[in-house]
């Protein structure tokens, strides 16, 4: 490896030369810019996720303090570069390409400077751990200062690999920047000190050293050359590399200096090397030596609409518009467009009041003559040009045409995002296509594409476990339904014992009816008659019928339709069940009729309605015909009971009224008896009650259904050796029916 | 004597072959349709039930037994419909204006928070369970769930549920095409200039 280093620099492929533009800003010294008014910090300066605000609206802070720190592994901390209030804390432009605003901390600079007392720091940093070190300059906020803005503590992560060189880009190869020939001119020292720092925390001591910068920066190689005899490093090589576009990029640079190439979406750590900008090495220097966070920067203010083109030292959080003040101001007519960072890799800002980040290298104000006109596009002649520029060794031609097409899969195949955005294609290109701007453009729609997908697997996945969901919630309550069934027939048959005892006394008028009741339907159905097995057969039928109903409803829901919609159809089946049962019915007497009704609304009403008041009301309409009607449905869900318990235990104490063997015409006489007996009995005792029920709403309904529940449930409990055998069931009916009714006034107050 | 070698000998084979086919087919059994799967995975899974199909997955098994045609899926729009027929090889057609028109953006409901009543209607709609809340207490959507179906908006009984265009963030943001050649494309667009103070 290491005789690679000492091969003949081998040049990267591709590549262009460009007019440099240099002189107009190299020419002065740096020169240090006035502190603003304002400091307007964006959180989000670096690849990776913004930074969180610590600070609040009306704080005091002071220079170096962090205002926001770093959220997750890959983010960075901002301080204010300034003392002086925070003012603001919103949404502001910042230097992006799309003009979006993003969120940022305004300080009001009070033009103190006061600054607080450093972070830990000091020349021992030797013994600190790696990981220590680069804690500190996570925390001091520092990223790649060369324009990409990737946090320089998570470059720096070695990761166990073997290391064999580390790489100082100081190569700046677009036309007009010279900040980082500046900072070598001026701070020589700080980048050659930063070397020991390097190789502590990569954990090689004798790592070898390149610090490559382009031939031209005569002035800056001198200076390092000196500091580093100065510093007495050794395996320390600074090497002038070839001024072709894009030396400077990381990859190309590579290549350069070591013959190697970098992967196809890999990482410099993956070929065993390190690279980092001589921005970022003075940035570490300062941060770990002398524990200053990273609140300034240089930055190149040129192009031919500026008064005084040249280098500044410029508080992060300047407003560019500040600092072209600073440089005397724009050219009176002259200002054409104005750009962040060079003219091949920056973007066009649409008002100077963003501000100056850690990434920002250049404020490039071009006037007419130095910007391309936009309009001046023709056709792609296949000349091929861009291809022989390529410094990726991509077809740029073909990936324009995919782009232009929405081919973006055949893009991909041919390596798009191996490009680095460089425009040497666009440079080269006679027809002066935009080609950067197509390879933008695919890259950005396959993300979105990716995106989509992400976003449309995730929702497939929730709809799933909702439809599973939605699924166990009905077949649970369907356990609970025959859980109660069970419990109600465990408990009913001691009951029923009890109640025939208590039938001689007539204790209780309400109970009396209910055991009447009880009694006219337990004759009803064993009697054997014709009538009977008729009726009997059609509750089997209408239960089934029902049944299906629910069913269906339940396929309803899995539908996306509201669960409303579907109550509204289960009804409508079971309303039909009905109807249909009722034209069968003709046999039976009217009062029988309106009882069925009842009782299946009845039964609807208590099934639904948590989910649906429509269709409790549906049923409610039916069942408040007259207040008898009401007490007879009440009578009949409790013979409905009886009924269960019977099927269950056929307890020999309903047995002895079903050994009359009745006419099928007498039963349904004594039948209708018993249901009108039913209607004024109970009306008799719960006077009270009669007032409420006259006015009935889909809530008091199903209070009232739920207080009748509660009632029989606690007689249930009261019944010496029911108590001990049913109590949790019974207890189970109490809550439910409470719930229910819970539910129903709910629905009722909207 | 010949003959029976012959007998034998493809009776030996039949016997060998069907060995294996048998032993394959038990081997290698495909659980389910895998069309139906390919299907759902180019639907846009908005749920929304604009096909007429409660879902994306039945309007994919329902594709794939040829009851419904591929272009019923306005979230999808005219992307969905040129993958599917890609996917099924028939020539792609224009989207069905019966179950509705493809929206210019993507969309995302928002419940004005003040207004809600807590009725729990619209979480019962949602078919990704993108809805928060409680009965009585105020609802709220999370905006990363949300596929835009407005299905919960019709059951508001209070009306508080407006779809709005999803916001473009530094995250979303995506550059746009550029202007074709000026001979191929007629005038390109003014370019964008600083405006300089």
């Amino acid at each position: 490896m290491l005789a690679t280093l000492f091969k003949k620099p081998a040049k990267f492929t591709g590549g262009i030369k460009l007019p440099e533009r240099k002189s107009l800003s190299n020419g002065a010294e740096l020169r240090i810019a006035p502190l603003p008014a304002q400091l307007i910090h964006p959180l989000g300066q670096h690849i990776g996720k913004a930074a969180k605000a610590c600070v609040a609206v009306g704080d005091r802070v002071l220079r170096n303090q962090p205002i926001a720190l770093g959220d997750g592994l890959i983010s960075a901390d901002v301080h204010a570069a300034s003392s002086g209030t925070v003012s603001a804390i919103e949404s502001r432009p910042i230097a992006h390409a799309s003009g979006l605003l993003a969120p940022c901390i305004v300080i009001d600079c009070d033009q103190e400077d006061e600054a607080t007392e450093p972070a830990p720091h000091g020349n021992d940093f030797l013994s600190l751990s790696s990981d220590e070190l680069r804690g500190r300059i996570r925390s001091a906020g520092i990223v790649g200062m060369g324009g990409a803005a990737f946090p320089a503590a998570v470059k720096l992560n070695a990761r166990g690999r073997a290391i064999d060189t580390l790489i100082l880009n100081g190569a700046e190869c677009e036309s007009y920047i010279t900040c980082d020939d500046m900072l070598a001119r001026t701070q020589a020292d700080e980048i050659i000190r930063s070397i020991p720092i390097f190789r502590h925390i990569l954990g090689v001591p004798n790592l070898p050293v390149i610090v490559a910068l382009e031939d031209h920066m005569q002035q800056a190689i001198a200076e390092l050359r000196a500091a580093l005899e100065k510093s007495g490093l050794r395996r320390v090589e600074i090497r002038a590399v070839p001024s072709i576009y894009p030396e400077g990029g990381e990859k190309q640079l590579i290549q350069t200096l070591t013959g190697l190439e970098v992967p196809t979406g890999g990482l410099p750590l993956d070929i065993g090397l390190v690279c980092q900008n001589i921005g970022t090495a003075a940035a570490v220097f300062r941060a770990i030596v002398h524990g200053e966070p990273l609140t300034s920067r240089i930055v190149t203010v040129t192009g031919e609409a500026v008064q005084q083109p040249g280098n500044y030292e410029v508080r992060l959080g300047s407003k560019v518009a500040d600092i072209v003040a600073a440089a005397g101001g724009y050219k009176v007519g002259k200002p054409a467009r104005l750009i962040m960072g060079g003219a091949m890799m920056g973007f066009a800002l649409k008002t100077d009041d963003v501000p100056i980040v850690k990434g920002s290298n250049c404020v490039l104000v071009a006037a007419a003559e130095e910007v391309r006109p936009t309009d001046s596009t023709m056709p792609c002649i296949r000349c091929g040009e861009c291809a022989e520029v390529c410094p990726a060794s991509l077809l740029p031609q073909q990936l324009y045409w995919h782009a232009r097409g929405d081919e973006f899969d055949k893009a991909k195949n041919l390596n798009l995002f191996d490009c680095i955005e460089c425009g040497a294609c666009a440079q080269a290109c006679p027809s002066h296509i935009p080609l950067v701007q197509y390879y933008r453009y695919a890259k950005a729609e396959i993300w979105a594409e990716e995106r989509e997908k992400a976003k449309s697997d995730a929702a497939r996945e929730r709809h799933e476990f909702r439809l599973e969901r939605v699924e166990r919630e009905e077949r649970e309550k369907l356990e609970r339904q025959k859980q109660r069934q069970a419990a109600l027939a465990a408990s009913k048959k001691p009951d029923a014992a009890s109640s025939s005892a208590s039938n001689g006394a007539a204790s209780d008028p309400v109970k009396a009816a209910l055991a009447k009741a009880a009694a006219a339907k337990a004759k009803a159905s064993d009697s054997g008659g014709a009538m009977s097995a008729i009726e009997k057969a059609k509750a089997t039928a209408k239960q089934r019928q029902a049944d299906a109903a629910g069913t269906s409803a339940t396929a309803e829901v899995a539908k996306p339709a509201s669960a409303a919609a579907a109550a509204i159809a289960k009804a409508k089946a079971a309303a039909t069940a009905t109807d249909s049962d009722e034209s069968r019915e003709s046999a039976l007497t009217p009062a029988q009729k309106a009882i069925a009704a009842a009782k299946l609304k009845a039964r609807k009403a208590a099934g639904n309605s948590a989910e649906s008041p429509t269709a409790q009301h549906e049923a409610v309409e039916t069942a408040q015909q007259t207040p008898a009607q009401l007490a007879i449905e009440k009578a009949r869900a409790a013979a409905r009971q009886k009924e269960t318990s019977e099927v269950a235990s056929a307890s020999p104490a309903e047995d002895k009224p079903a050994k009359k063997s009745l006419t099928p015409a007498e039963l349904a006489i004594l039948k209708a008896k018993a249901a009108v007996k039913k209607s004024q009995q109970p009306s008799a005792p719960s006077a009270e009650s009669k007032p409420a029920k006259k006015s009935l709403s889909p809530a008091e309904l199903a209070i009232l259904k739920a207080k009748a529940a509660a009632k029989k449930a606690d007689k249930e409990l009261s019944t010496p050796d029911a108590a001990s055998a049913t109590k949790s069931p019974a207890q189970l009916a109490i809550e439910r029916a409470k719930a229910a009714a819970k539910a129903a006034q709910q629905g009722n107050g909207e | 004597m010949s003959i029976l070698v012959a007998v034998l000998a493809l009776a030996g084979l039949a016997l060998v072959f069907g060995v294996i086919l048998g032993w394959s087919s038990v081997r290698f059994k495909v659980e389910g349709d895998p069309i139906v799967e390919q299907i759902d995975a180019l639907l846009p899974q908005t749920q929304c039930g604009q096909c007429t199909f409660p879902g994306c997955r039945p309007y994919a098994t329902a594709i794939a037994n040829g009851e419904a045609d591929i272009n019923q899926c306005p979230p999808g729009g005219e992307a969905t419909i040129h993958n599917l027929a890609d996917l099924l090889g028939v020539e792609p057609k224009p989207l069905n204006p019966e179950n509705g028109v493809e929206k210019d953006l993507p969309m995302l409901a928002i419940i004005r928070e003040d207004e809600c009543i807590g009725c729990t209607k619209c979480i019962q709609a949602c078919p990704v369970d993108a809805i928060l809340g409680a009965a009585k207490q105020m609802h709220t959507v999370i905006n990363d769930e949300c596929t835009g179906c407005e299905l919960c908006v019709e059951p508001c009984p209070v009306d508080c549920i407006d779809m709005v265009p999803v916001k473009t963030t530094l995250e979303n943001w995506r550059w746009s095409q550029p202007p074709g050649p000026v001979s191929l494309r007629g005038p390109v667009k003014e370019p964008v200039t600083a405006e300089l103070k």
